[in-house]
């Protein structure tokens, strides 16, 4: 192969990987942005350096904090992958002198995408890696045997501390190629793998790090508070198989034979890898990162697409698509052209993950229950490591419409010490101790007025005498009459919908005409007292609508009245 | 010539360090400084007090002078005198004052603000503050942990962190007499239990007995070591609509208990477990021979959450028969205050009771009405600590060994994150201002995103191997207690 050709390689797996990222996940970054950022402070400084893998993570926060957007991410990630695929390629060709065994380095850095797929997984992870194939690109360079083993040793502690259990995974390797490449000799380098054992001991014994699995395995890079599968491995796993593979490659004699062989395996690898990596992303997860980028970045029209396009089959996913039918002003009037069917589906109950809480911090700042919506904020950062940009903004808003001007400074003060946030925060500092500024501030005097005057225990007595006192406290936030109506009618609690209807038609909270799923309960209600049916100007296209829908229920599947009468026997219809 | 470049730049950034003001202008009116260390009282042996006069200034400039000693520091950002220049100062004042003049530079122009005093008190503080690391959350926590900070200068150690206890929930951290060696902690997931350890000696309770209401919850040793007197609690936590106090804790029902370290087992008496009331909050007398704790009505919770008020009282207790007293007196009534009392901690000489008044409840660390206040128990007579109290909440506390420090926690700063204040009290119970734990970095707290708990004074370094700790928690199944009749 002619030397010019290799940039054009290079640039051609470059543009794989880019490929790769796109179809896996392109949303993944912005979800990890999310819940991570870069900050220049030094308390923050301290905080990530006093970590095992310290310079790693510091690295990947300064890395994180350009994926505020799909393509940057795609782009960043290809190229570190690219870079570690290059140092890897470069390591396997001087073991075996097969230059076609560079392929074989694709496969594991293709494994990476999978980690990437992970909700679980901290970016660090790919940083880790890289610094990983640099030290043992640098490590197979060395000629001398004792000058190789001094450095192989000083980079395995090197790499320890600065990128935490990988150094584990880049002593065995070592001393693999040893045992291949220098058999009489490779005993001595024993040491590498013991000394990486040694550097994890120390850590458990002084408190420094918690657990085995974190300086010793792969698991290291995941959030460490759950049970992890062992495909967490993976990637660790494929390197070590394809690494024994390359150093058999050395005995081929033939390089005819090898090149075949090994080019083979290499695109055999590749594409296994690809298969293995697109099947096994799990699709709800996929999806609820998607749509929790949306909703970060306020864009209700993209979720609400996404929700038309690809229906929404778990709860999360539908509470997603509540906040941001409710910020559209559309909860109401479509919440039965989805297949929502549970109050649940509207807000679910706290599982105490990260996850769920910053879901539920998202759904009670749109219902206007700033209360919980700080609460749930606030637990959310603190289980993403507290320094979650998406999450401090929230926080933000939530502590400006208390009033608790101190703490929003404290948190625009550290927004201020990013980069693409600081704009955000200036903006938000002209708020604080102004309470004129806030109320020129759509968002933030709206969440203000939702905070009712009589303070009580949050859901003392039910959800919906707290949503109530909001209606009565700010009529304009359709949101939470729009929650409020749209739950009682998915608990058929006809009542509780008609006493809400007494209280606030006719306010600046309900419209002239409502929405028809409230009018299909209103007519249900009304049982054809034409008094009733005006008093709420049930209009009349809504009448010949349930007329219709008497004589053929399955011609008004997607409306109330359909809910109300059959939904037990949905599964009869389905048929 | 690498050298003399080295040389060169050296000299230059000594010039740069020692620069002083020129042309002063004076403003007359005392700096605003941050943290604010104008006046305060402060031990001879306290790590070095640094400190901003205004992050807008180009530079600034510090002249202490204490009993002949005049030191000058200078900076960009702050004022960080060094520890060497800081003790040279200390032996200077103790037992007297440090006068601070400092200077500020803006646009090329120098400003004098009115000199201020630091007063260096001889009464050395307790080398050791002993506090957990918590975020001010509620059901969610990431890494918490119990730590040591030591106040001679800035280092602060993990004791244990909950990364080697399956990430669980760990409190009430208390030490006998502020020994380092006698504490104990609960851990409430994972490794649950209660764990004493005595000596480098681990040991492991089970302690729900079907006679209390809960395992043992909030602690106080006795000063013998033999007992731990302890509260039991069935606890709710619910959350605020409207209110800044964002989240309320509140019994259903409490109880007093005392537990006999050498015999493992839990004794009361019907006054401190007496139906239709709370009981809370237990500390020993420092003769040991008295039990203070609160006291409250118990009502219908949680309709009545904020109607439930707690009184200071006092019982007898005998510790060579483990008996009680008969009686109860009532030392501060909730009905007289019309407010709630929480944590009572006795001074060393027994003279002073410290404790925290909020306007209901228990759970004053979230209260921002909860002030300290002092009371004499000769006297009787009690009185809010204007000198340490702030709008915000001022609450756990703890007193030094000699008696002449407390530290305690509030959420002054940014009305979120605890912070640990220490102030002076002098031999006639009179506390003075009161000043916030020294950091090496000014801007520490502003960016620090986790709470100072239950700060507790130590002699010493505690020295527990996590590692150790961890093997003995997982393996471990625990002692149950028994529960004396």
């Amino acid at each position: 192969m002619k030397k010019k050709f290799i940039p054009l390689i290079w640039v051609t797996i470059y543009l794989f990987f880019c490929l790769v990222l796109c179809c896996a996940d392109k949303y993944a970054f912005q979800y990890i942005e999310q819940r991570q950022t870069f900050f220049a402070d030094a308390v923050f400084l301290k905080y990530i350096f006093g970590q095992v893998g310290g310079t790693a993570i510091f690295l990947s926060d300064l890395i994180v904090q350009f994926f505020i957007a799909p393509v940057p991410g795609i782009l960043i990630t290809a190229a570190l992958l690219t870079l570690a695929s290059f140092f890897s390629a470069d390591v396997f060709k001087k073991i075996s002198g097969c230059r076609q065994c560079a392929l074989l380095a694709v496969s594991p850095a293709l494994c990476c995408i999978s980690q990437l797929c992970d909700i679980n997984f901290q970016f660090f992870g790919i940083v880790a890696y890289i610094l990983f194939t640099f030290c043992l690109f640098g490590y197979v360079r060395i000629e001398r045997d004792v000058k190789r083993l001094c450095l192989g040793a000083l980079a395995t502690i090197v790499l320890f501390a600065a990128a935490g259990s990988i150094a584990m995974l880049f002593a065995v390797s070592a001393f693999i190629i040893e045992l291949f490449q220098n058999p009489k000799k490779a005993a001595m380098f024993i040491l590498l793998p013991a000394l990486a054992v040694l550097a994890g001991y120390v850590t458990l014994r002084t408190g420094w790090a918690a657990e085995g699995r974190q300086v010793f395995e792969a698991f290291g890079y995941y959030s460490l508070r759950l049970k992890l599968p062992v495909s967490c491995m993976a990637t660790w796993a494929l390197w070590g198989v394809t690494l024994i593979a390359v150093c058999v490659a050395g005995f081929i004699k033939s390089k005819k034979i090898s090149g075949v062989i090994y080019g083979s395996l290499g695109v055999v690898a590749v594409a296994g890898t690809v298969i293995f990596l697109l099947a096994g992303i799990n699709k709800s997860d996929k999806s609820f990162r998607e749509l929790y980028v949306h909703a970060g970045n306020d864009d209700w029209d993209q979720i609400i697409r996404y929700c038309s396009d690809n229906s929404p089959n778990n709860l999360l996913l539908q509470n997603y698509l509540g906040i941001a039918l409710a910020e559209k002003g559309q909860l109401a009037s479509r919440i039965f052209d989805f297949p929502i069917r549970s109050y649940r589906g509207l807000y679910v109950e706290s599982n105490k993950t990260p996850y769920v809480s910053a879901l539920l911090g998202d759904v009670f700042f749109s219902i206007g229950e700033i209360g919980l919506a700080q609460r749930y904020s606030f637990e959310a950062n603190v289980a993403f490591g507290n320094y979650s940009p998406r999450l401090l903004k929230r926080l933000t808003i939530t502590n400006l419409a208390f009033g608790a001007y101190e703490v929003a400074e404290k948190y625009i003060s550290l927004l201020e010490k990013t980069l693409f946030y600081k704009r955000w925060a200036k903006e938000f500092r002209e708020m604080l101790y102004n309470d004129d500024a806030v109320a020129v501030n759509a968002v933030v005097s709206s969440k203000r007025k939702c905070i009712f005057p009589e303070n009580k225990l949050s859901g003392l007595g039910g959800l919906d005498i707290d949503l109530k006192r909001i209606i009565r406290n700010n009529p304009e936030h359709q949101a939470t009459i729009q929650y409020l109506g749209t739950v009682l009618l998915l608990l058929k609690d006809m009542n509780g919908f008609i006493d809400l209807m007494e209280e606030f038609y006719g306010s600046q909270a309900l419209p002239e005409v409502l929405p028809i799923p409230f009018q299909q309960a209103i007519s249900i209600y009304a049982n054809g007292d034409t008094g009733i049916l005006a008093k709420y100007n049930v209009q009349q296209e809504v009448l010949n609508a349930f007329d219709e829908f008497k004589k053929s229920p399955k011609s008004r599947i997607n409306s109330f009245w359909f809910f109300y009468f059959f939904y037990q026997e949905v599964p009869d219809y389905q048929e | 010539m690498r050298g003399i470049n080295i040389i060169t730049a050296a000299l230059f950034f000594c010039g740069v360090c020692a620069c002083k003001p020129g042309d002063v202008g004076q403003t007359g009116s005392l700096p605003n400084i941050y943290p604010d260390y104008v006046g305060v009282t402060i031990p001879c042996n306290i790590a070095p007090l640094r400190f901003t006069i205004s992050p807008d200034c180009t530079y600034q400039y510090a002249v202490f002078r204490a009993q002949g000693c005049e030191i000058g520091v200078g900076g960009t950002k702050e004022i960080a005198i060094s520890r060497k220049k800081w003790r040279k100062l200390m032996t200077a004042a103790a037992g007297s004052e440090i006068d601070v003049t400092l200077y500020s530079k803006t646009d090329d122009t120098w400003r004098e603000y009115a000199p201020f005093k630091i007063n260096v008190s001889s009464d050395k503080i307790d080398p050791y503050v002993v506090y957990r690391l918590i975020e001010p959350g509620y059901e969610i926590w990431s890494e918490m942990g119990i730590y040591q900070r030591n106040l001679e200068n800035y280092k602060e150690s993990p004791i244990l962190s909950n990364n080697q206890t399956d990430y669980g929930c760990m409190n009430c951290h208390s030490f006998c007499n502020r020994a380092p060696e006698q504490m104990l902690f609960h851990l409430r997931t994972g490794y649950n239990g209660t764990y004493f350890i005595r000596n480098r000696e681990i040991e492991k309770l089970n302690t729900k007995t079907p006679e209390t209401v809960s395992a043992l919850v909030y602690p106080q040793w006795h000063p013998t070591g033999k007992y731990v007197a302890f509260s039991v609690n069935s606890t709710k936590q619910m959350f605020h609509t409207s209110d800044l106090n964002r989240v309320e804790v509140f019994d259903y029902t409490s109880d007093v208990v005392v537990y006999d370290v050498d015999k493992h087992e839990i004794i009361s008496c019907q006054a401190l477990k007496a139906p239709g009331r709370f009981e809370t909050f237990p500390t020993f007398s420092p003769d040991g021979r008295s039990i203070f704790f609160c006291s409250a009505d118990s009502l219908s919770m949680p309709d009545n959450y904020d109607k439930v008020k707690y009184s200071l009282c006092r019982i007898d207790f005998h510790p060579e028969d483990r008996s009680f007293g008969t009686q109860v007196d009532t030392l501060v009534n909730a009905r007289e205050t019309g407010r709630s009392i929480s944590f009572p901690r006795v001074s060393p000489d027994g003279r002073y009771l410290m404790f925290t008044l909020s306007d209901y409840g228990n759970f004053s660390i979230w209260h921002k009405d909860s002030d300290l206040f002092m009371l004499d128990l000769e006297s009787g007579d009690y009185h809010p600590i204007d000198e340490i109290n702030s709008d915000w909440v001022d609450s756990y506390h703890c007193w030094s060994s000699s008696g002449r420090w407390v530290v305690f926690s509030s959420r002054r700063l940014d009305h979120l994150y605890t912070r640990l204040f220490i102030a002076h009290i002098d031999l006639d119970g009179n506390a003075e201002k009161a000043f916030v734990l020294p950091q090496r970095h000014i801007n520490y707290y502003d960016g620090f995103m986790k709470s100072f708990n239950i700060p507790e004074f130590t002699l010493g370094k505690v020295n527990l191997s996590p590692r150790r700790f961890h093997s003995f928690a997982k393996e471990d199944k625990g002692l149950d207690l028994g529960f004396s009749k």
